[in-house]
């Protein structure tokens, strides 16, 4: 099912990125009169990428998200065998310090590590819920171990060390990105050693938004390290890709990354059913809260003039609106391409959400995915946990639909990105 | 010692069931990759054009099977002999040794160059079809 109008992408841009991804496996520096015959050392890498809004707390979201909330972000992960997870959006919430000073009370406001605090959180759940992987986490900071942000955002990367995996590093590097992008202007370079059976390790280089646009008059992070030659770029913006090519646009041009289609989904989940309806006639709606959030027929029958319209609520999952706010660029900038992605695809949070019963009832098509259900029991216990909803709302695809789309509110309005590519060995000199 | 020299001769005898094998391979990457276009063609007709597409990519100094390849997807795409179609003379002066980019050297970089470049225009809905549409 889909979230959001399909794009309207040159079939030949699809068509001749697939065909360059799939010549990838074929070194440039094979000649055709002498064919090399080596295999090339390589390994597949399962990589999602997850814009989690405003974790640590913002306008939107609270300081400490419920504990349904923070599994239900491992559960995923776990479920779709990640083997790196890009969180961004993580926040520093200001709190207000209460100092005395010879009984003199003095106040100010500091930003406090929230969003670092709640992934590490999320860190303890997936070791519970993916524990063979032997989860890890990293984090820009600084020479003093503080942790280093823009526009009061940061980046965290989740990865697997099973396998002797391990951190090589994680710096900030210039990205020269646009700041109307949303995303600032560094990116965070992890470097990965992968280790490979009877070869040298490999290594992954991976690039991300540190942050998001920097506050006028903010110190720019200090820069540790360079853009590799080769690397994935996992990119995340509050702007609607499809309908504005110019973000994506300005960070490929800026890290010089090869292009990659726009997906044919939306990544970012549309505004609540309610919320566009008051958005559109203001009057019409003060408090939704007075009914059932996620019984959106009771809203129908009794919060709206009889005279007006009732609004089109989805009752099928793939009616929900949305738009595309993520993607995953790589440049091969060497005699040998380094990466190949062989998938790109938004990972399905209301299949997610589901059980397997709704996933027929709301129109589910296609094949069975990774993610399907995995949500299914953290959605029961937001339920439980959120006074507005309630049990005995009829349960219709609409009101299910809008249940699930209040449950997926909290975890974040992006929908992951999860990206399959090869990691491969660089050419020999 | 002298050093192990591949003759002209042995380079052909080597070089045929190679390229034997290459052909084949080319095929398939266009039966998967293109079979919209492949489907059009026939079996002699992708033969003739994988055969055209190789020699025209040696013309260009592309060597390596991943750059011959990405040449014939683009020649799949966007038809052969650019010299000769106004619409695509630019990717055949793209592709030519006197490209205009001096940072741009050898076929294998201008290749890579002017795929970023067809991309980018494709995604901008710069460049019509092959019917002119």
């Amino acid at each position: 099912m889909k979230l959001g109008q399909e794009t309207d992408v040159d079939p030949r841009l699809a068509s001749l990125v697939a065909a360059d991804d799939a010549t990838a496996e074929e070194s440039a520096a094979d000649a055709i009169v002498l064919p090399c015959g080596a295999a090339v050392p390589q390994l597949e890498l399962k990589l999602l990428v997850w814009n989690v809004r405003e974790l640590g707390g913002g306008f939107h979201m609270p300081r400490v998200r419920p504990d349904h909330c923070i599994d239900g972000y491992a559960a995923l992960i776990a479920a779709l065998g990640a083997d790196v997870c890009v969180v961004t959006g993580l926040r520093a919430a200001p709190a207000r310090l209460v100092t005395s000073e010879g009984g003199v009370l003095k106040y100010a406001d500091e930003d406090v590590d929230t969003g670092v605090a709640e992934a590490k959180r999320l860190l303890a759940s997936l070791k519970k819920a993916a524990a063979a992987g032997d989860w890890a986490m990293g984090v820009p900071s600084d020479a003093k171990d503080a942790i280093v942000y823009e526009g009061g955002t940061t980046t965290a990367v989740l990865y697997q060390r099973a396998g002797g995996r391990k951190l090589l590093s994680l710096d900030v590097v210039n990205g020269r990105a646009d700041a109307t992008l949303g995303v600032g202007g560094h990116l965070v370079r992890l470097s990965l050693e992968l280790p490979l059976e009877g070869e040298s390790p490999l290594t992954l280089d991976l690039l991300a938004p540190l942050g998001a646009s920097a506050v006028t008059g903010e110190k720019a992070p200090a820069v540790t390290a360079t853009l590799p030659a080769s690397f994935v770029l996992a990119f995340s913006a509050d702007d609607d890709l499809a309908s504005n090519r110019g973000p994506l646009d300005a960070v490929q041009s800026a890290v010089s990354a090869d292009s990659r289609p726009l997906l044919g989904h939306g990544s970012v989940l549309g505004d609540s059913f309610w919320q566009t309806t008051t958005r559109e006639r203001g009057s019409l709606l003060t408090d939704y809260t007075a009914v059932s959030a996620a019984d959106v027929d009771q809203q129908d029958d009794e919060m709206h003039w009889e005279a007006l319209p009732d609004p089109k609520h989805p009752k099928a999952a793939s009616d929900v609106a949305g738009s595309l706010g993520d993607a995953v660029l790589v440049r091969n900038a060497e005699p040998r391409a380094r990466y190949a992605v062989r998938e790109l695809r938004v990972v399905d949070m209301m299949r997610a959400a589901l059980t397997a019963d709704e996933i027929a009832d709301a129109g589910g098509e296609g094949a069975a995915a990774d993610e399907d259900n995995s949500l299914a029991g953290l959605r029961a216990a937001h339920r439980a946990a959120t006074p507005y909803l309630s049990d005995t709302a009829p349960t219709t695809p609409q009101n299910i639909v809008a249940e699930c789309a209040d449950f997926l509110h909290l975890l974040s309005d992006h929908w992951p990105v999860l990206a399959t590519f090869v990691v491969r060995a660089p050419a020999e000199h | 010692m002298l050093p192990f020299v591949i003759r002209a001769e042995q380079m052909r005898t080597l070089r045929a069931p190679f390229l034997a094998g290459f052909v084949d391979d080319a095929r398939q990457h266009a039966q998967r990759r293109h079979p919209d276009v492949v489907a059009t063609m026939g079996d002699d007709g992708l033969d003739t054009h994988v055969r055209d597409a190789i020699a025209e990519a040696v013309n260009y100094d592309l060597v390596s099977k991943r750059d011959v390849l990405r040449y014939l997807s683009l020649t799949l795409t966007f038809g052969l002999r650019w010299r000769d179609s106004p619409d695509r003379r630019w990717m055949h002066e793209a592709m030519s040794a006197g490209a205009p980019t001096p940072s741009v050297r050898g076929g294998s970089a201008r290749l890579h160059a002017l795929y970023r470049e067809v991309l980018a225009r494709l995604s901008r809905n710069e460049i019509a079809d092959r019917a002119g549409a």
